[in-house]
């Protein structure tokens, strides 16, 4: 049985949680947090052993370290774990730069260790469906490609870390760099990126921007628009969304959160109207990712989304973010 | 290890059935009967199981039985499971008439068994949301409901009166019965019905509107027709529009699609949802082991059988007919 500690009860440490839960394998869970109360709802939530970091990593039993915390946090907590024996799944993005992530990389060489990146999308069955069709060539070569993914801003980070784009990277390096992942797996190398970013937000204590458009051009001759967005307005009934449109040389493949609705509800009542839609599934594709890296862990076999992998996605999103910085495109090749 | 047995391979559904079998390893398909030997060897070559020339000595080698023959001969190859205390999954409608509906399940039960109706629509994670949200009271009081079960026309013996027992009325009026009945712990108890044959040169009605009546007071409607153009991108819908006093709520259960626009297959939604056929057949697996009650019983295909015949006898009177609460 593997022994898992995951370091973080926020959002992101309550979906993996949930998903070890209901593998059928059965994991034991050890949850690393330094918000006692966040720590203790959360152990009793999913059973977890509540823990701290150096116990964790001196803890013969615990095999796996999933990281959940926020992104400027990732090296250090990956290098810890690798120097103390552990294989270690970090949520996306990867790292902030270019160096961290490659720190990160040549630590879980070094010390022989699994090291998966949750690039999640891959995982995602509307996603998924377009790189088998593509691979099919149903739809001919895909020679473009439209991806929007936004809704309203995450103002549950902790101490608000993602207004923050020393923090967070902003909306190209913590939402976008989905789509740039994804894009890649369809399309291959990137080759240049011109973007723009716009800050919508009149509170002058964010440092980001809520909105980034980039242009892609893959060394396929492909290209490609990725839009990002937290600027939806808070407590919208629909807070988040994706949609994507991918053009082939026979054929085309799309989709929307717009129309894929299979539940709409509208209700009025003493707190006054509601609306909501959804798509709900019993499948879960964090748990597909969660079970993909235990599964390689297992059978020692290459992890689906590598620290290789993550460093190249990394990368595009901060080609968008100079870009934006700079207003004129950026030869991937600029980013070192 | 499960062993599972299927007796009649006419309906589709069949194939998608062993298929979501065959992925499991919890489960083994022992082989297939069908009374139609090229249709056996057909499937049998399709799906690589054994084809069987004697439905009895099938299952015997089995745990539980699939029935996805012609609608008509339901009865006798669920009977033949059940006699043998062989656990059945039947695909629906359950029978096409009332006197086998009825036999299906005095059998089932006479010997013990717990008949499973192949209604998938109700493991949807969608319609079991709905279920709370109902349950919950955020609709109020539920006034009525607007309903579809929109397909191609299918072909094949699906046309065929005897076969079939009927055309789109009896195809698809049995999945939106019974996923209201299970909504709103409701039975069907008034119908009038049109129907005609609109569109193809069959021998059965392709085109029906239904307007029942609820023991909970509510009315609601039911557009049961094979009236996708055979040009559609997917096989059909099934939705519910229901409307009450706090509010509306609308399910369009298998709406999880992209839209493929190929030049070379034309153009498709692909359902990237949950598989709710794997969903159905992980209950009749877990039924099977058990021996406990499935999620959707063989009282439940009874039920809605009733609502359709019922719905037959108005077409023919030209008006309300009420539906027999004791059948």
């Amino acid at each position: 049985m593997h022994s898992i500690a995951i370091i973080g009860a926020g959002m992101m440490g309550n979906v993996h949680a949930r998903a070890y839960k209901g593998m059928k394998k059965p994991v034991a869970l050890w949850i690393v947090e330094y918000i006692e109360e966040r720590a203790r709802i959360f152990s009793e939530r999913f059973g977890a052993t509540i823990t701290t970091l150096e116990e964790a990593l001196d803890n013969r039993d615990i095999d796996i370290v999933d990281i959940c915390t926020p992104t400027f946090t990732h090296r250090d907590l990956a290098t810890k774990s690798f120097e103390a024996g552990k294989h270690v799944f970090c949520e996306k993005p990867v790292a902030l730069n270019l160096a961290d992530a490659r720190v990160m990389k040549q630590t879980a060489e070094k010390f022989d260790k699994k090291f998966m990146v949750g690039h999640v999308v891959r995982f995602f069955h509307e996603y998924r469906r377009v790189k088998e069709i593509s691979d099919k060539g149903d739809i001919g070569k895909i020679v473009m490609a439209r991806l929007f993914r936004g809704g309203s801003f995450p103002a549950h980070g902790i101490d608000n870390w993602f207004s923050d784009i020393e923090r967070s990277g902003g909306v190209f390096v913590d939402l976008s760099i989905h789509d740039f992942d994804f894009l890649k797996t369809l399309l291959g190398p990137v080759e240049e990126v011109e973007a723009r970013s716009i800050a919508i937000s009149a509170d002058s204590s964010r440092r980001d921007f809520d909105h980034g458009m980039a242009i892609l051009r893959f060394k396929s001759g492909a290209i490609a628009h990725v839009e990002g967005s937290w600027a939806e307005p808070p407590k919208m009934p629909v807070s988040f969304g994706t949609a994507y449109e991918f053009v082939g040389t026979g054929g085309m493949i799309t989709n929307s959160y717009e129309r894929e609705v299979t539940l709409r509800l509208q209700t009025s009542s003493n707190q006054g109207p509601n609306y909501s839609q959804e798509n709900p599934t019993f499948s879960d594709p964090y748990a597909e990712e969660l079970e993909a890296f235990v599964r390689s862990v297992d059978e020692n076999t290459d992890v689906p989304v590598s620290g290789e992998d993550a460093l190249d996605s990394l990368r595009i999103a901060l080609a968008a973010n100079l870009s934006a910085r700079i207003c004129r495109p950026v030869k991937i090749s600029e980013v070192v | 290890m499960v062993r599972i047995g299927v007796l009649g391979i006419a309906h589709m559904h069949g194939y998608s059935y062993i298929r979501k079998l065959k992925k499991r390893n919890d489960a083994e398909i022992v082989g297939l009967f069908d009374h139609d030997a090229s249709r056996s060897t057909n499937a049998c070559e399709e799906l690589s199981i054994k084809p069987f020339e004697d439905p009895a000595s099938l299952v015997d080698a089995c745990d539980g039985i699939i029935v996805a023959s012609e609608n008509s001969m339901h009865r006798k190859y669920v009977e033949l499971a059940a006699v043998n205390g062989k656990q059945v999954l039947c695909e629906k409608p359950i029978a096409t008439n009332l006197e086998d509906a009825q036999a299906i399940v005095r059998t089932c039960r006479q010997n013990g068994v717990k008949l499973q109706m192949a209604f998938p629509v109700r493991y949807s994670a969608s319609v079991r949301k709905a279920k709370k949200i109902i349950d919950d009271g955020l609709l109020g009081k539920v006034m009525c409901l607007t309903c579809t079960n929109h397909g191609r026309m299918p072909g094949g013996w699906f046309v065929d009166p005897v076969l079939g027992g009927g055309g789109a009325v009896m195809d698809h009026t049995v999945h939106v019965v019974d996923v209201v009945r299970w909504l709103l712990n409701c039975e069907f108890t008034e119908v009038f019905a049109v129907f005609d044959t609109l569109i193809h040169d069959i021998p059965v009605e392709d085109c029906g509107l239904e307007m029942f009546r609820l023991s909970t007071g509510q009315f609601m409607t039911l557009d049961c027709s094979w009236s996708r153009p055979r040009s559609h991108p997917y096989w059909g819908d099934v939705t519910l529009r229901i409307v009450g006093t706090l509010g509306t709520l609308f399910i369009d259960v298998f709406n999880s699609k992209i839209e493929v626009y190929s030049n070379q297959t034309g153009t498709r939604w692909e359902n990237f949802g949950d598989d709710l056929d794997s969903l159905m057949i992980e209950e009749f697996l877990e039924v099977t082991c058990q021996g406990r009650e499935p999620f959707t019983s063989g009282i439940d295909g009874l039920k809605s059988l009733t609502a359709v015949l019922a719905a037959y006898e108005s077409h023919r009177i030209g008006g309300v007919v009420t539906i027999d609460p004791d059948s």
